[in-house]
């Protein structure tokens, strides 16, 4: 169910042919971070991810309305292979306790950090919700 | 059929025995047609599954029984491999090509007195002169690997070759150059032999000999076969001649063999653990250094992979995979995967029943004896810990560890402590650290974050200047007209101006990397306007930012990264300022090391990207004057030829050449540079003891000394002087 969402999330978002996304995807050095807790700071995710390798930015998700954390982020590396060794090592850890998702990512655009659920949140924790 | 082959083997109904007898019949019915197909899967399987080594060499000695052409065919097709693989310094696919000779020799598919040839060439190929001492080392390590499978059979019916192979190599072993092996060690001083890695290896070697090369491991399936091997033609190995020495040959590093446990430390009921001079903890801790590297992309895969070890129930497994996960981790110059890694199998095989309390004896272990431990060892120690913490709440019998508390701030308990505290609150939070710890830890929490800003303060001197930037950074100026803010103010020295700017943009930015990251970013031009090309406002910015940021040494090290990336600064700076007056308050800290390293490792990052860029472009070059000769229909190229555009222009192979030569020079002057500062350091102190009379090494003095080799041991430098 998860994945289904995730990939979902990625067609609604990201504009191009589903060829294009899978060659983007493979060749990317950003990842998708779910599964954060709302009070995980930037700081938090760079001390962690940042033991994969050098990492180029952090964008945090925010919540469409109250601009506030809502539990995901981006996380960009310089290098494909330290994102590769992040997804290896880093994917279904913890940080603050909670179980980490990470996903390949097409690469981060402008309005993309903003949860996408109605009431500003996430997708999935829209879907949680019901 | 790549699907019978290798999955031979693995768990079934039927015997290992009753599978390859099966599997051989199956085989045998086509090999006429097949021979190529199954000569390729099984030079697959050696290559890169040594753990079944001897599942195929008594597959091929079946077939080759049934077939002599088979195993001919085999035998050139390993060789050819094999002088494919050293060309391009493979050399642990070689290791396990030549080993897989050597068992071929078991299942009579070669001749003994050919293989005993093959041996001797080795060591003559040993011995040759004006070579690397590395490439010597890789030969003897080559033939010593080899006899735990052969040297029962050349024992019985080759002595006299086999006891002039091991004198001569005895020779060689009287003769190297050791002095590597402090460098290398773990633990300056330990309750465990930490031998040189031949050295251990010639021991085991030696009691092999002593118990008349019988040993207990091997898994011998070709026993179960011998009236079917009994009848076959062997063949003799072609001559091997190795490709000479070239300066392009790369060959493993020595290292020195790390031992955590012995049988007292293992449960009393339950398997032995070998001894260390034994060549069944050898042939098993190489396996399970095997399933690791070849699991290194799978945490799951490899965590199940280990705990399924083929000899389990004959060793104790936790104690013997911890062992070998540690001596990767804390391998000396470079662990050979990426640390987290270790860190997040670790924490995978912490979901199974027993692992939990062998990685709590381990680590207390660890720290019972980090007071010997290099420094560089102690870090990743460090950052395993902390990162193991934070998956398991923070847990831990911290009381066991409080007598550190009170010791002084260089002894080594008190340094992991308090680095495990700072690394344990960058993964999370103070108070949540504080929450967990008892009372008296709070002293070695790091103080609560802050950042020291004073320009708001209107008696501050400095203050108006400081109003005037925070006015331009609110109203978004651009960095042009930043720049004609700053220089209205004539009164004020350039010094002064870049303090302020950078710390109003601190201040401003503080709440998160992002916000510095995009300030510094934006206001790149003005930076680069006020510091030109100027070393000293180099150091003037990064003393501003650590005095802002004291407090945050996460803070200090990233933007201090970022500033590196973005070329402000330059990693010469860097070193300059971590060894200036100013910064001696911070010099005994772990963070310190981080930047230096982070500094260091820029630097050679982008020499090695310039110099991966010259091989492409040289590829290239190649490419297109082969393109000549190629049909003009040929359409399969195209997307080659668009890939390679991506590697840039052949024309810019000059400009590459002399970019490199250019990092290449500016490494060397940074590492003299810190080589300098440590000697000079080192020295005053040496003098001084002599003087007062006083004992020279102290806490203080080995500190340095371990830092001194931290940074060498970092950059391989060394390495040169050992070929």
């Amino acid at each position: 169910m998860a994945d289904f969402s995730i990939f979902f999330y990625i067609y609604q978002i990201f504009k191009g042919t589903l060829q294009e996304q899978e060659e983007r995807l493979l060749r990317s050095s950003t990842l998708y971070i779910g599964n954060l807790s709302y009070y995980t700071t930037e700081e938090q995710v760079y001390e962690l991810f940042s033991r994969a390798g050098d990492v180029k930015r952090i964008i945090m998700g925010l919540d469409r309305f109250k601009k506030t954390p809502c539990g995901f982020c981006f996380v960009e590396y310089y290098r494909r292979e330290d994102a590769e060794i992040a997804m290896k090592c880093i994917n279904g850890t913890r940080l603050d306790d909670r179980i980490i998702r990470t996903d390949w990512d097409v690469g981060f655009s402008e309005g993309r950090q903003y949860g996408r659920g109605k009431h500003g949140g996430q997708m999935l924790q829209l879907m949680n919700d019901g | 059929m790549f699907e019978l082959i290798t999955h031979v083997g693995e768990k079934s109904n039927s015997s290992l025995e009753s599978n390859l007898e099966s599997l051989a019949q199956v085989l045998e019915t086509d090999l006429n047609t097949y021979k190529d197909d199954v000569i390729k899967i099984v030079y697959y399987c050696v290559s890169h599954m040594p753990c079944k080594l001897t599942i195929y060499s008594t597959l091929v000695g079946l077939l080759n029984a049934k077939k002599y052409e088979f195993g001919e065919k085999l035998l050139i097709k390993i060789l050819k491999k094999l002088e494919e693989h050293m060309n391009a310094s493979h050399f642990s696919i070689c290791l396990n090509l030549m080993t897989f000779l050597a068992d071929l020799v078991n299942t009579r598919v070669v001749t003994l007195s050919s293989f005993a040839d093959f041996l001797e060439d080795l060591v003559q190929e040993a011995f040759e002169d004006n070579i690397p001492q590395v490439r010597s080392d890789w030969f003897i390590y080559a033939i010593l690997h080899c006899l735990p499978w052969v040297g029962r059979e050349m024992f019985e019916r080759k002595k006299d070759i086999l006891e002039s192979i091991l004198d001569a190599v005895e020779g060689h072993m009287m003769k190297r150059n050791k002095s590597y092996v402090e460098m290398l060690r773990v633990w300056t001083s330990s309750i465990h032999e930490q031998e040189d890695y031949l050295d251990c290896l010639w021991a085991q070697i030696m009691k092999l000999r002593s118990d008349d090369w019988t040993e207990r491991h091997i898994m011998r399936h070709y026993v179960a076969f011998d009236g079917q091997l009994a009848d076959a033609l062997q063949h003799n190995l072609p001559k091997f001649i190795p490709t000479p020495h070239s300066s392009s040959n790369v060959y493993p590093l020595p290292h020195v063999v790390f031992r955590l446990f012995d049988y007292a430390d293992c449960p009393e009921q339950g398997p032995l653990l070998p001894g260390a001079h034994s060549i069944e903890r050898f042939l098993m801790e190489e396996e399970i250094n095997w399933i690791i590297l070849e699991n290194q992309g799978n945490r799951k895969e490899c965590a199940t992979n280990l705990l399924d070890y083929h000899k389990k129930s004959t060793v104790p497994l936790n104690y013997v995979i911890l062992e070998v996960i540690f001596s990767q981790l804390f391998r000396i110059p470079d662990s050979p995967i990426r640390p987290i890694f270790y860190g997040s199998l670790l924490i995978e095989l912490c979901k199974t029943k027993t692992m939990p309390q062998v990685i709590a004896q381990a680590a207390e272990l660890l720290y019972q004896r980090i007071d010997t431990m290099q420094l560089i060892c102690i870090d990743r120690l460090v950052d395993w810990f902390s990162y193991h913490m934070s998956n398991f709440e923070y847990r831990w019998s911290w009381n066991d560890w409080s007598s550190c508390i009170e010791m002084d701030h260089l002894a080594p308990r008190h340094i992991f402590v308090r680095e495990v505290l700072e690394k344990c609150v960058r993964l999370s939070y103070r108070q949540r650290i504080l929450e967990v710890l008892p009372i008296g830890f709070e002293k070695m929490v790091p103080e609560k974050i802050s950042i020291c800003y004073d320009l708001g303060d209107e008696d501050h001197p400095l203050h108006s200047l400081a109003v005037e930037i925070e006015k331009g950074f609110r109203g978004r100026v651009t960095a042009e007209n930043m720049i004609e803010i700053i220089q209205r103010e004539n009164d004020r020295s350039g010094n002064e101006c870049l303090i302020i700017f950078f710390s109003v943009l601190l201040n401003l930015a503080r709440k998160t990397f992002s916000h510095n990251f995009a300030a510094l970013t934006k206001y790149y031009i003005t930076f680069k306007k006020l510091i030109g090309e100027s070393e000293e406002l180099q150091l003037l910015l990064l003393q501003t930012l650590y005095d802002v940021w004291k407090l945050n040494h996460q803070m200090v090290i990233v933007i201090t990264t970022k500033l590196l990336k973005m070329s402000v600064i330059d990693a010469s700076s860097v070193a300059a300022w971590i060894f200036s007056e100013k910064m001696k308050v911070e010099f005994l800290r772990m963070w310190i090391w981080e930047l230096l390293c982070i500094a260091l490792d820029h630097v050679t990052g982008e020499l090695n990207r310039v110099r991966s860029q010259i091989e492409k472009l040289r590829n290239k070059m190649d490419y297109h004057s082969d393109e000549q000769n190629r049909d003009e229909g040929d359409f399969s190229d195209k997307e080659k030829d668009e890939e390679n555009n991506d590697d840039g222009n052949i024309e810019d192979l000059p400009a590459r050449e002399t970019e490199a030569a250019s990092l290449q020079e500016c490494l060397k002057n940074l590492l003299l540079y810190i080589l300098h500062k440590f000697i000079i350091l080192m020295s005053e102190h040496i003098v001084n003891s002599e003087m007062n009379g006083s004992d020279i090494e102290t806490s203080w003095f080995v500190y340095i000394d371990g830092r001194l080799q931290n940074v060498f041991q970092r950059v391989k430098f060394w390495c040169i002087y050992i070929n």
